[in-house]
């Protein structure tokens, strides 16, 4: 039976030592306001109702002073109320000491100063505060003893005697916004730097806060900041030096800053999502929901991709997507809150915003991209035959007819239908939705130099199949070329052209070509010669032991010898340049008489000393009509 | 093989890299998507300016209402996966403790009515992140307290 009333002692006590968690003052939702919180210490069980009480007249006074009575609404306040054993607070500097057992241990005397009241058990402080539905890290604590004293570091900290409110509010000012106390003590100089806090400086004019110079008194006062010399404060007087005054200007900008970088003022709006899909020719409608109060001024304005809407300055916005281009756009509403309480605000902090991502898509439009694009080999050499991978997918509403999708090599971003053409394939439609996998076989080309290339995939570079926005259409990877084996090559560099052995050129309009010697290992002052001829390359013609031109020669190629370096096939003949390149441009004239022929260029290489030491692969040329 | 090939080929290994982070995200694909968070945690982050951890964990159904406008600070938590991908950075603010190293382990002290503290003991509200493995905390470059995932979640009652 002993045992029962112990175990029923034990669970009264347990249950009236559990914390009681009430919300004072709801204005809004925790993502959006200010959450205080306020912890009770020295109160009994049966002082719960005293708790509430002195936390009433707190919040009474807070939100009658400026800059909380501008802001009020910013502001949710949370109690936490665990019941200590006794009442009161330690007094270790009284005769006899007094000792009080109590949830967070506070005490006077902290730190040596006898009216510091603060609390020993910050631990259980924390964890008993983190039950509030939220927080913003600072925790206010009233002590229920009535000798005068408060102190603030994380928690503010003050006693439930007659100066409760006005010892509360300065001990806020410190731990909510970050202020120093403007009080000083006799005969003591400041040395150091200058401070952080908003509201003491170094200065003698008070340059720090010169932005309220002559307005509520403002100017600089020495005296400040424990110091009689040395610092100076915005006012003559302010609850940050002595209770039963106003906080001054500067520090109530200061309280207004911290809790507006705090606060979401726009608490509701639509489209609730911040990515929106707009159809062109369909209009539209933003909104948005705040509560800066009505006497702050607040400005409103509406962007579209960055540019101010003229005329749009209430909560509501209608999008007309045809002012825009197909594809990706911002809408941005702002709420800039345009209080006198403050003048200075470089983070803008005062300004809320809320940003819409808006894509206007056309229903009758394809939507081509790249979600993938590989190569089979990253480190290659000049010829390497690689495979390009590539998915090609369509995420518009609408399908797209035939189109082509190439791939381009260049050293430098970005590419042009210049770049080194690697070829393309061709797909007959892609349905709404759908994605096709591509694989591209291909040979590089032999002119490839050692260093890095940008690799790219192309979709519709011709703008063939219509889509709601042309700007996905092209998707990099990377090549690393090294030095290639020392081999002599003949090919063409010409744009758009690929493979590099065959060219066509008109006998009817004309065209030219660029064949190209590759020698990358011929000696210094090697010579070229390309010639050319219309009857195939084999056996060809044999220039030394073991030495064969692949041209038979015809008419052609004694037409080609004969007028080489001239109009027609310029540079034909000439010096391998330092990287082992011969560059050459064939140009056949329109209306020429020439019939059509099937033709081929081959190369060979002459050492002034030595003679001829090496030929080339031949490449097709056809004189088509 | 020559030095000269060796400079080569490290500077292509550079462009490599620098090219396969440009396939992951260049051309029009769209940034990696935001981790979705699961509402929010106030943790009771303990310790002093060289080793910090969590002694309590508090689950919030309301989302996390994110960093204070413009404010920065040396001191983060950073939050990752078992990849060790970052879900969440959050700077601390530690202002109101007495940072310097030759006061570790000292006492508070008083000035006025300000306490200043080498112990350190402050809430953090975080993102709920229920794949979050690790909670690391650095003050500038130097790791300063890393806590296990499932010892917050344990600390917040389990289950999250």
């Amino acid at each position: 039976m002993r045992l029962l009333l112990t175990a029923l002692a034990l669970a009264a006590t347990t249950a009236a030592q559990a914390p009681v968690v009430t919300t004072l003052l709801a204005n809004g939702t925790t993502q959006t306001r200010y959450d205080m919180v306020i912890l009770a210490d020295g109160y009994q069980a049966f002082e719960q109702a005293l708790f509430n009480t002195d936390c009433q007249n707190f919040l009474t006074a807070l939100f009658s002073k400026q800059p909380y009575q501008t802001f009020a609404a910013y502001y949710n306040v949370h109690t936490v109320f665990r019941a200590s054993v006794e009442s009161g607070a330690d007094h270790p500097d009284a005769v006899p000491p007094i000792w009080r057992n109590t949830v967070y241990n506070a005490s006077y005397n902290t730190g040596g100063v006898a009216r510091c009241l603060y609390i020993g058990n910050t631990s259980q402080a924390l964890a008993d505060a983190a039950l509030a539905p939220a927080n913003e890290g600072r925790v206010l604590v009233m002590v229920n003893d009535s000798r005068y004293g408060g102190c603030a570091g994380t928690f503010a900290v003050s006693y439930n005697g007659g100066s409760m409110t006005e010892v509360q509010i300065h001990e806020l000012g410190h731990s909510l916004g970050s202020l120093a106390d403007e009080y000083e003590y006799v005969n003591t100089t400041y040395s150091g730097g200058e401070p952080a806090q908003k509201n003491i400086t170094t200065s003698p004019v008070g340059q720090k806060w010169s932005h309220w110079w002559g307005t509520d008194g403002i100017s600089a006062f020495e005296g400040a900041g424990y110091n009689q010399f040395g610092l100076w404060r915005p006012k003559n007087n302010c609850l940050m030096r002595s209770l039963g005054v106003a906080l001054c200007a500067v520090c109530k900008e200061q309280i207004a800053k911290v809790t507006n970088s705090i606060v979401d003022t726009i608490h509701q709006f639509t489209p609730a999502t911040s990515s929106v899909m707009v159809q062109a020719g369909t209009p539209q409608t933003f909104t948005i929901g705040h509560f800066v109060p009505a006497g702050n001024n607040p400005l409103i304005a509406w962007k579209v991709d960055g540019t101010i809407v003229p005329g749009a300055t209430s909560t509501t916005f209608l999008f007309d997507p045809s002012t825009v281009a197909l594809g990706v756009h911002t809408v941005e509403a702002s709420v800039q809150d345009q209080s006198a309480i403050v003048r200075l605000d470089p983070t803008a902090v005062m300004r809320e915003t809320q940003t819409w991502q808006v894509t206007v898509s056309d229903p009758t439009a394809a939507q081509l991209r790249i979600p993938a694009f590989s190569s089979s080999l990253v480190w290659v050499v000049p010829g390497t035959p690689v495979v390009l991978s590539a998915t090609i997918r369509n995420d518009g509403p609408a399908s797209a007819g035939s189109f082509a999708v190439e791939y381009f090599l260049s050293p430098t971003q970005p590419w042009t239908t210049q770049s080194i053409y690697l070829g393309g394939d061709t797909v007959p439609s892609l349905g709404m939705g759908q994605q096709v996998a591509l694989q591209h076989a291909v040979s590089l080309p032999w002119r490839l130099e050692p260093r890095v290339y940008y690799l790219y995939c192309v979709v519709d570079r011709l703008d063939v199949v219509h889509e709601s926005f042309e700007n996905d259409n092209e998707r990099i990877s990377a090549l690393v070329c090294q030095a290639g084996p020392c081999v002599t090559k003949l090919e063409y560099d010409d744009a758009l052209l690929c493979p590099y052995d065959t060219a066509t050129v008109s006998i009817a309009t004309g065209g030219t070509v660029h064949p190209t010697v590759i020698a990358r290992c011929a000696a210094p002052g090697t010579m070229y010669l390309i010639v050319w001829g219309g009857s195939g390359t084999s056996p060809g013609t044999t220039l030394a032991p073991g030495l064969t031109v692949p041209i038979n020669q015809d008419f052609l190629t004694q037409l080609g010898l004969a007028t080489v370096n001239g109009a027609w096939f310029q540079s034909f003949f000439g010096v391998l340049d330092a990287q082992g390149l011969g560059r050459a441009t064939f140009v056949l004239p329109a209306a020429t008489g020439l019939p059509v022929t099937p033709g081929h260029f081959a190369a060979l290489l002459v050492d002034p000393a030595l003679g001829f030491t090496a030929v080339s692969n031949p490449v097709s040329i056809l004189l088509g009509p | 093989m020559h030095l000269s090939y060796l400079f080569v080929a490290g500077a292509l290994l550079a462009g490599v890299a620098v090219f396969s982070w440009r396939d992951d995200t260049g051309g029009s694909a769209p940034p990696p998507e935001q981790p979705a968070a699961n509402g929010h945690y106030v943790l009771v982050v303990e310790g002093d300016r060289d080793q910090l951890g969590v002694t309590h964990a508090n689950h919030k159904t309301d989302p996390w209402a994110g960093v204070p406008k413009g404010f920065t600070s040396d001191w983060t938590l950073s939050i990752r996966d078992a990849a060790g991908t970052e879900l969440a950075a959050v700077p601390l603010d530690l202002s109101k403790f007495d940072l310097d190293p030759l006061r570790k382990g000292q006492a508070l002290r008083v000035q006025g009515c300000i306490v200043e503290d080498p112990r350190i003991a402050m809430l953090v509200s975080v993102p709920c992140f229920v794949q979050a493995a690790s909670y690391a905390f650095t003050r500038g470059k130097t790791a300063v307290g890393t806590v296990d995932g499932a010892a917050v979640r344990q600390l917040a009652g389990g289950g999250r």
